[in-house]
């Protein structure tokens, strides 16, 4: 297989609050490959979100980040300066938010909000500096026969906007919320980017506008190529667009693998439960199953799962450290749970429930989580584990650069 | 007050509860365009119709679920059936007696056998008063409880509805949005209402909360055999909780039967769209065609004739544009389809319950041109 | 054990001790609320205890005219120019000041903010009525509207009061109303209706706890400015009797010895300006800690 296009390893992402350490990230390790579709489907407050901004850097000063690595394409973000970053942003990497009428300008037409962007990560040729931004902005506009308002119009039509030479000149509350999503996404276009993160992309949207808008989405990943993070609470939208998906829990990815896998042989009792209690078009149950309690509090987080409380299989080894588990090779790709009941020695029933926990176990448990600590303290291991600047897996001595342990952004 | 003529006053051409709880008839709801002084002297106010004509009825100790995308006029339809805002014309009945004009005494008197629930649990709580004022405010405006009984009915509510005493003195913001929500249901439930108005009760939480929520209210509904009018943009939901399900668009009904019929067996093509578009999670589709384009048009100058010809995925023809298709039964009719590729929901034997109806004009017609014409089958 | 069922959730005096504890909470993580509560303490303390604490009476012409203020032990800031001992007309002053100042602002907070509270609720004409009338009134000067008080009532605390709080009204019916309009499209306005609540039950219950936060801090920051206003009014021999010994009276009254006694004067001002700079920062700790959207988005 390919170099994925985003790598990223041991994400974790903390916030400093008055009552304590909030933590919205946790050890999040995951990649997505060129054309690939990836779903983030998690609950409200799940940090789904937050993993997003934190591989974009677009937290402020009040999130601290850290990670082992943040590859891209062969970047490596965290070494990156603020200033290449923000070319980055909206240009290799864009993004797509909740809500189109406030991602949008609300005083600009939407052609020119499409045009600029187009000017600053493309080669039109034409002068992009603050006075010719000014200009534009507040005398002349753009002028139609330039090339970023042709391109512009160009992305209007690539997203299905009917007359994009009018719709081009309105502004943003002339358009429906179906039509301003539209146009958020031309706007994420307009840096030819290779990666577009989608945040709830369709959420404010109705049924059918949402089908359309997906559409869209994955119309433009296939045509182009582009690979899609989508992050997103609903499973059935997950199921439809997404080819590999990563469950969020109480800020840590709890499975992860091909979609088809997990809906249909879910491992983690959180996926197993999510995928219960949603009422389905396609069942006639009469009472939905429901999860049991609340999320833990993400401050102070104890180590240790943080669905044990609520879990109907909870077992003595449920407060000792996560790890993940890969489940078998046959699947047509990597799916992953962190849950000790996969532990391979460790007994479990038909229905799921732990039976035994014999001491080799324990001691294989101790000693991969022993196996992990060092890892992590010890950057050279740490290197040589996934990969380097070549991509070839290399613990070599000879690099010229070597990062800590953990880069602080 | 009904100073709008009603402009097709038709009797309901389908009668499908004998003796309902709740019946509007001809129920529309105008609001007029916010206008400037200078507006107001030039010039007709527009108005719009949010809604435009409605039957609908509800029976005792059943569920009618309202589906909609946002802007049909479902939240008004819940806000006028509640009587929270007064009909522009059409008439409202509540177990037999006329509350189309009730006011003072008369209305409050039917605030205790009418209950709402709302949508955002934030905002439909004041953030000033406690968990415990706000249940207890409803059982001192109608005079049921005061003192140690108004405590001992609190303390009753919160268990009914899951939450602990010690949660009497909270405030809003300290709960979560489900536990809000469950505020706002023992604020309901405290009058002992024979029906509540539930408008988009779960959409703001999250999905597993959803499902407590849910079966909270089915559970409450057995226990003290309450009437819902349960209003929803999602499908799922809607067909999971309701009885009787009535779509809605651009104000007006343009399906409604039994769960079966709008599940089993839809007809209506707005219904058949929206079926289509749900995302699934049995995992039956992959990237599948939106069969409805566009948008909704304006309330303010809706089409003429058919409301949905604009974006009708089956558009019959220059009919759908010059008439106004009325909601007439589907059992027995011509111009039927079997349910669309993997949109049958729950399996039927096809057969339309009597109280299945569309508004359509392919009532009627022949079912074998509507089938090659059908993008869905 | 019956506070388990209180459903009163913790008040002081009707205020929630949650809202309190913010309060005291801002003062101790900001220097400028601080020095805000620091300088109203010591003006309200001055005012209240003035009989108290005054060393002479503010009438009593004991001293010699324009006596040096040179801190001397009998008169720590000098005496002014009828021989009065400055200090203590200065902590009487307080209390006039105060007086008026607190009056005026709670003379125009009630008016307007039940006009606020009628018009926002009731919109369409009520709402067109009320606040055109407030328009009129806002375009009036208050200044003339207190020499009109002033020839045909003559001098007087009270007409001060009038004079100076007709001018406030209009602030408060508009912060009021603004407040009421986005409160009116919360669900809760909508729940207690349902729930079988009358108009004004729902304008005291439910509509005015909430707009509280923004008038609490308006009315903070106008009694600095009717404090102004006042020595305003004094100054220009508008206010209250020459004879009371207000700050704005004391200002004015120095202004002719102003070359040979500035302390007369100086003092006042720097007082006036004192006092003014802390009850607005007073201000803005209640503005941080009543704001509930803050604490909400936890």
């Amino acid at each position: 297989m390919n170099e994925p296009l985003l790598d990223v390893r041991g994400l974790t992402t903390s916030f400093e609050t008055g009552q304590g350490r909030l933590t919205a990230v946790d050890d999040v390790s995951f990649s997505i490959e060129e054309g690939e579709v990836f779903g983030v489907v998690g609950e409200s407050g799940s940090g789904k979100s937050v993993t997003a901004l934190s591989v974009m850097r677009l937290l402020d000063d009040a999130g601290t980040v850290e990670a082992d690595e943040v590859w891209f394409d062969g970047t490596d973000l965290l070494s990156l300066s603020e200033a290449e970053m923000r070319s980055i942003r909206g240009g290799e990497i864009s993004m797509i938010f909740q809500d189109p009428m406030t991602s949008l300008n609300p005083v600009m037409t939407i052609g020119e909000q499409i045009a600029e962007v187009v000017r600053h990560h493309g080669d039109t040729g034409e002068r992009t500096g603050f006075w010719s931004e000014m200009r534009r902005k507040y005398v002349t506009g753009t002028s139609t026969e330039s090339r970023s308002w042709r391109r512009a119009i160009e992305l209007l039509e690539t997203v299905g906007i009917p007359e994009p030479e009018q719709r081009a000149t309105e502004y943003p509350h002339q358009l429906s919320g179906g039509m301003r999503q539209r146009v958020v996404i031309a706007q994420a276009l307009a840096g030819d980017p290779s990666l577009i993160i989608a945040d709830e992309p369709t959420t404010a949207l109705d049924v059918s506008i949402e089908a359309q808008i997906l559409n869209e989405i994955l119309e433009l990943s296939e045509e182009f190529g582009i690979s899609v993070m989508l992050i997103t609470h609903d499973l059935g939208v997950v199921r439809e667009t997404c080819d590999r998906v990563a469950v969020m829990y109480a800020s840590e990815f709890m499975e992860t693998g091909h979609v088809d896998d997990l809906f249909e042989d879910p491992h983690h009792p959180y996926t197993e439960g999510l995928l219960a209690s949603i009422p389905r078009i396609d069942d006639d149950r009469e009472w939905l199953s429901v999860i049991e309690g609340t999320v833990p509090d993400l401050i102070d987080k104890p180590s240790g799962c943080p669905f044990q409380d609520r879990c109907d299989y909870a077992f003595e080894l449920c407060d000792r450290p996560l790890v993940e588990y890969e489940l078998d090779s046959t699947k047509r790709v990597r799916h992953a749970v962190r849950c000790h009941r996969e532990n391979e020695r460790v007994r479990v029933d038909e229905s799921g429930h732990v039976t035994d926990v014999p001491d080799e176990a324990v001691a294989a448990l101790e000693r991969r989580i022993e196996a992990e600590n060092d890892a992590s303290n010890d950057p050279a291991v740490a290197d040589s584990g996934i990969r380097t600047d070549g991509g070839s897996p290399t613990g070599g001595s000879d690099e010229p650069e070597r990062r800590g342990d953990r880069d602080e952004y | 007050m009904s100073t709008d003529s009603l402009e097709t006053s038709t009797t309901p051409a389908v009668e499908s509860i004998d003796e309902p709880l709740l019946r509007a008839t001809g129920l529309q709801k105008y609001f007029q365009t916010e206008t400037g002084l200078f507006d107001r002297f030039l010039g007709e106010p527009t108005h719009v119709k949010a809604v435009d004509g409605v039957d609908v009825a509800v029976g005792e100790r059943e569920t009618l679920g309202l589906v909609g995308e946002s802007g049909c006029g479902k939240t008004t339809l819940g806000r006028v059936l509640s009587r929270l805002y007064d009909p522009s014309a059409g008439t409202l009945e509540f177990d037999g007696e006329d509350i189309t004009d009730l006011e003072g005494a008369e209305l409050k008197r039917l605030r205790k056998r009418v209950q709402v629930i709302f949508q955002d649990p934030m905002s439909s709580l004041n953030p000033r008063k406690t968990a415990g004022e706000i249940v207890a405010k409803p059982l001192e405006v109608h005079d049921i409880a005061t003192g140690e009984e108004k405590q001992e009915r609190l303390a009753e509510l919160f268990d009914e509805v899951g939450l602990q005493e010690s949660h009497l003195d909270r405030y809003p913001h300290e709960f979560s949005g489900g536990q809000r929500q469950r505020i706002g249901i023992a604020r309901a439930l405290a009058v002992e209402p024979d029906l509540i108005i539930a408008d988009e009760p779960v959409s703001a939480l999250d999905v597993s909360v959803q499902a407590q929520i849910i079966n909270l209210m089915k559970r409450l509904q057995d226990k003290y055999g309450l009437s819902y009018v349960f209003i929803a943009h999602d499908l799922s939901v809607v067909k999971h909780i309701s009885d009787r399900v009535a779509v809605m668009y651009l104000g007006k009904i343009v399906e409604q039967g039994r769960k079966e019929d709008i599940f089993g067996n839809p007809q209506h093509p707005y219904t058949r769209a929206l079926l289509h578009s749900i995302p699934r999670v049995d995992g039956k589709r992959k990237r599948h065609e939106s069969l409805l384009e566009g948008n909704p048009p304006s309330p303010i100058d809706p089409p003429s004739g058919c409301r949905f010809r604009t974006r009708c995925p089956e558009y019959l023809g220059d009919e759908c544009a010059d008439t106004e298709p009325e909601l007439r039964a589907v059992a027995g009719e011509s111009g039927t389809v079997a349910p669309p590729e993997r949109v049958e929901m729950i399996s039927t034997d096809g057969e339309s319950s009597d109280e299945h109806a569309i508004a359509c004009h392919w009532l009627g017609k022949s079912s074998e041109r509507r089938e090659e014409q059908d993008p869905m089958t | 054990m019956s506070s388990r069922f209180d459903t009163d959730g913790g008040r002081v005096f009707g205020i929630r001790t949650d809202l309190i504890e913010q309060f005291v909470d801002t003062v101790n993580r900001d220097l400028k609320a601080k020095i805000g509560v620091v300088i109203v303490t010591l003006f309200v303390i001055a005012a209240i205890l003035a009989p108290e604490l005054a060393p002479y009476d503010p009438m009593a012409q004991d001293f010699a005219p324009l006596q040096a203020p040179a801190l001397s032990s009998e008169t720590p800031l000098g005496t002014d120019s009828f021989g009065r001992d400055l200090l203590s007309r200065l902590m009487y002053g307080a209390r006039i000041s105060l007086g008026v100042g607190l009056g005026a602002v709670l003379f125009g907070a009630i008016t307007g903010v039940l006009l606020g509270l009628v018009a926002g609720f009731y919109g369409g004409w009520v709402d067109d009525l009320l606040m055109r009338s407030v328009d009129v009134m806002w375009a009036f000067p208050w200044l003339l509207i207190a020499i009109m008080l002033v020839a045909i009532f003559g001098q007087g605390v009270w007409n001060v009061v009038v004079a100076v709080g007709f001018a406030y009204i209009d602030d408060f019916a508009r912060i009021t109303r603004g407040e009421v309009l986005s409160i009116r499209e919360e669900e809760y306005v909508l729940a207690a209706e349902s729930v079988g609540l009358g108009d004004l039950e729902i304008i005291f219950e439910e509509v005015f706890p909430n707009t509280v936060a923004p008038i609490i801090v308006q009315f903070t920051v106008l009694v600095a400015r009717a404090m102004l206003a006042e020595a305003t009014l004094s100054f220009l021999g508008l206010g209250v009797k020459p004879s009371t010994p207000t700050w704005g009276a004391l200002l004015g009254q120095g202004r002719d010895f102003i070359t040979t006694a500035w302390w007369i004067s100086i003092i006042p001002g720097l007082l006036i300006m004192i006092t003014v700079l802390g009850i607005n920062l007073f201000g803005d700790a209640l503005r941080d800690a009543f704001d509930v959207r803050e604490v909400d988005s936890e």
